[in-house]
């Protein structure tokens, strides 16, 4: 079974590195037309991917949160998903692919890097709020991968739209730059919801385990950190007059702060969150 | 006086200086996270680290920052957030309430035409560009066919003469002020909280029980209006287990059934693990650190007692060996000891379960420095030292309980779920307003005038409000069906 969950795990990789490479060759070439072929791709490897968190799941007997394996695996699926509900309700983001797609790729890679041995679920961590707080820890990352393809295409379109020679039928046929703007802002705005309850239910959890809902250690703090990066961002969009393209920056830049708050804390500093972390 | 209120008002209000702070409050907690945090880590690590760096940690703490989250900068700066916050959310719950408060508003086709999202639809007799089917009754007819495309989409409709107000979402505006009450809210619950707070841990050998008091604690750390508010009551650990299975069978990893006792009543009885812990009167109780805890006993040549005690033993490294260091009584003997379950040998083929476990002991014992014993003990062995006779006679688990006593909390959890709540309402019940007017300025001819507006996401809303109007011409047109 375990082997099998693997054999998935890397047919569906494959699809994504499919997808990622069309993605990309579509938004090099504006070739809007092969769009298709990418999203099949996706779909595909989708399907490989959610078959092998299953096999995975049935054999490990818990849910895929236990090893880095299996979280990467886990962020990367809730990307996908949440990148193919946006494209299914605003269909004209779809080219954003070739900024999630190539990121679900790389975390799919890291993932493959780690053990894939089955660890039993270690008794400090059978909680119902673990459950809750990765999974919106998975959505908050999808939400705002997804915030920053479009953030990235945005800068692409205004940057087409600037130039002298008329507009290429390929960025036309993205959303006006302002409704961009609010798809951004939107999925920002989804971002740090989840990011708020996957603190909330980190501060129950950590309270029924430890005593204390908060103790500023450097996992949570940079939780915070990240939340109020991206608490900032609505305050500059909404307070400060700050849209567009200045906007499409910094998003771009915070999803280098959440990944590291994400991925990398746990190996840049000790702490309690640091054996789950790096396991 | 009016004057220096109104500015402090304003400077407080100002929305840049939230992000501002905001920044601040980041660049400070990325600082934390650099600077070793005294209450974070343990004090041989804080004290490793102070002694490879004596100049930054001098510095560091002269101004605070090994304690940075307490000290006064990073309380500054926060407090400074709270007042910015307090004096937006105030301004920003008037101007919604002051929303909400005006409530069916009618417009002229002058405002409506004025708005982002407008349009008019024309009915006249006859066939041409933006023009429709006038209906016989046009003002009644048309309002007919208006109201259903907007209650299928949820809007809750009023009408006078030949306008409609439609609206949904109307509550949508209280939730940007109440979400930053709600951060007021857990603030204050924080503070509240930790000043009535008690924590602290509290050593029980299998079998033995102690009173909730403070000299019972072996860390302890209350806030200033705690008050020494301690209740008494007597804690028993009854049973401790090394790996506790609980009753589906689930493995709990280590364990203890603790018993609560008022007055020789039994009051609360519970098995405290991992992710299971047990409150009682306020207070909560955790498990935390164990270990193995063999009874010494010194005797005279007669057999009576001279000295004797429970050690408690800790297994430093995990490895399942639990050592400690002590003094034997007022003997002036001290010593240290390494125990450890460990099974006979044996030649048959057993089960895990057939396993007996025996505890063995190493034991050194130093006079004024000097080496006076050095062997291994099995239980109810006895060693002559000097003239007296010292035993092995017992041994038992011992664990720490962290004790908390916490008030704030339902207040906290409160605050988190009303956050979530307020977010939700605030970005996803966006306020939506749509404004009709019908104007017939000739018998056979009307004009629909249509204009629509969304709080947020305007640009999103632009779709929504052609499908409104496609929908209302559709059925101006062809009818209902």
């Amino acid at each position: 079974m375990a082997q099998i969950d693997w054999v998935l795990y890397l047919t569906s990789t494959t699809f994504y590195a499919i997808s990622s490479i069309i993605y990309i060759y579509c938004l090099v070439f504006k070739k809007e037309e092969k769009l298709k072929f990418a999203l099949g791709s996706a779909i595909i490897g989708l399907l490989f991917h959610s078959a092998s968190i299953a096999m995975r799941w049935i054999a490990t007997e818990h849910g895929p949160y236990i090893t880095m394996y299996e979280v990467l695996s886990k962020y990367a699926w809730f990307s996908v998903v949440i990148f193919l509900l946006a494209q299914y309700k605003y269909e004209k983001i779809k080219v954003a692919g070739f900024l999630v797609m190539p990121a679900v790729l790389l975390i799919m890679g890291a993932g493959s890097t780690y053990s894939r041995d089955i660890q039993l679920i270690p008794a400090s961590l059978r909680s119902y709020w673990l459950i809750a707080h990765v999974t919106f820890a998975n959505l908050a990352f999808g939400s705002l991968l997804v915030a920053t393809g479009i953030a990235a295409l945005y800068i692409l379109k205004e940057r087409n739209s600037m130039k002298k020679e008329p507009e290429s039928p390929f960025y036309k046929k993205l959303p006006e730059l302002k409704v961009m703007d609010e798809l951004m802002y939107q999925f920002v705005a989804a971002g740090i919801l989840f990011l708020s309850i996957m603190i909330g239910a980190g501060a129950i959890w950590a309270n029924q385990t430890w005593g204390r809902y908060w103790g500023w250690d450097p996992t949570e703090t940079w939780s915070l950190i990240v939340w109020s990066m991206y608490g900032i961002c609505l305050h500059l969009r909404m307070n400060v007059g700050w849209s567009g393209k200045r906007i499409a920056w910094y998003i771009i830049l915070s999803l280098f702060i959440l990944v590291f708050a994400l991925f990398g804390v746990g190996y840049v500093y000790s702490g309690l969150h640091t054996n789950y972390l790096t396991s | 006086m009016d004057l220096v209120w109104e500015k402090i008002s304003n400077f407080f209000k100002s929305r840049k200086l939230a992000v501002v702070l905001i920044f601040l409050i980041i660049i400070l907690s990325i600082v934390g996270t650099q600077i070793p945090q005294k209450s974070q880590i343990k004090s041989d690590v804080y004290n490793a680290w102070k002694n490879n760096h004596p100049q930054e940690a001098d510095i560091f703490e002269t101004i605070g920052f090994t304690n940075l989250f307490s000290s006064v900068i990073f309380l500054s700066v926060a407090l400074l957030l709270f007042m910015n916050t307090l004096f937006c959310t105030q301004n920003m719950l008037s101007g919604a309430l002051k929303k909400l408060r005006k409530n069916q508003q009618f417009r002229k086709k002058a405002y409506i035409s004025g708005l982002e999202n407008s349009a008019v639809i024309k009915i006249e007799n006859g066939t041409g560009n933006n023009t429709e089917k006038k209906p016989e009754n046009v003002n009644g007819n048309v309002v007919s066919e208006i109201v259903p495309v907007l209650k299928a989409r949820e809007y809750k409709i009023s009408q006078q003469e030949n306008c409609i107000f439609a609206q949904k979402n109307r509550f949508g505006v209280l939730g940007t002020p109440l979400f930053h009450l709600c951060i007021l809210f857990i603030i204050l619950a924080v503070v509240y909280g930790n000043t009535g707070r008690m924590e602290g841990d509290m050593r029980l050998i299998e079998g033995q029980t102690l009173s909730e008091d403070h000299g019972n604690y072996m860390f302890i750390n209350e806030g200033p209006f705690f008050n020494e508010n301690h209740q008494g009551f007597d804690i028993t650990l009854e049973k401790f287990y090394a790996n506790y299975n609980d009753e589906t069978g689930t493995p709990r990893g280590n364990a203890g059934r603790l018993v609560i006792t008022e007055n020789g009543q039994e009051k609360k009885t519970d098995v405290v693990y991992s992710n299971h812990l047990m409150t009682y009167n306020g207070y909560t109780f955790l498990g935390n650190v164990f270990g193995m805890a063999p009874l010494l006993i010194l005797r005279n040549p007669d057999g009576s007692v001279l000295s004797g005690s429970f050690i408690t033993a800790t297994d430093q490294d995990e490895s399942g060996r639990y050592v400690a260091y002590f003094k034997l009584g007022e003997t002036g003997l001290d010593g240290g000891l390494m125990v450890y379950m460990t099974a006979n040998l044996t030649s048959g083929k057993i089960t895990e379960s057939d396993i007996e476990q025996e505890p063995i002991l190493f034991l050194k014992l130093f006079d004024k420095g000097r080496e006076i014993y050095n062997g291994t003990l099995k239980l109810n062995d006895t060693i002559k030292i000097n003239d007296k006779y010292l035993g092995f006679y017992d041994i038992k688990y011992w664990s720490n309980f962290y004790i908390v006593k916490d008030y704030g909390i339902i207040f906290v959890y409160a605050g988190i779920g009303m956050i979530i709540l307020c977010l939700t309402i605030s970005f996803f019940m966006v306020p939506k307003k749509v404004w009709v007017e019908i104007v017939n300025e000739k018998d056979n001819e009307a004009e629909i005038y249509i204009g629509g507006r969304a709080d947020k996401f305007r640009a999103l809303y632009e779709e929504e409000f052609s499908d409104i109007v496609k929908d209302i011409k559709e059925r101006i047109t062809n009818g209902t069906n």
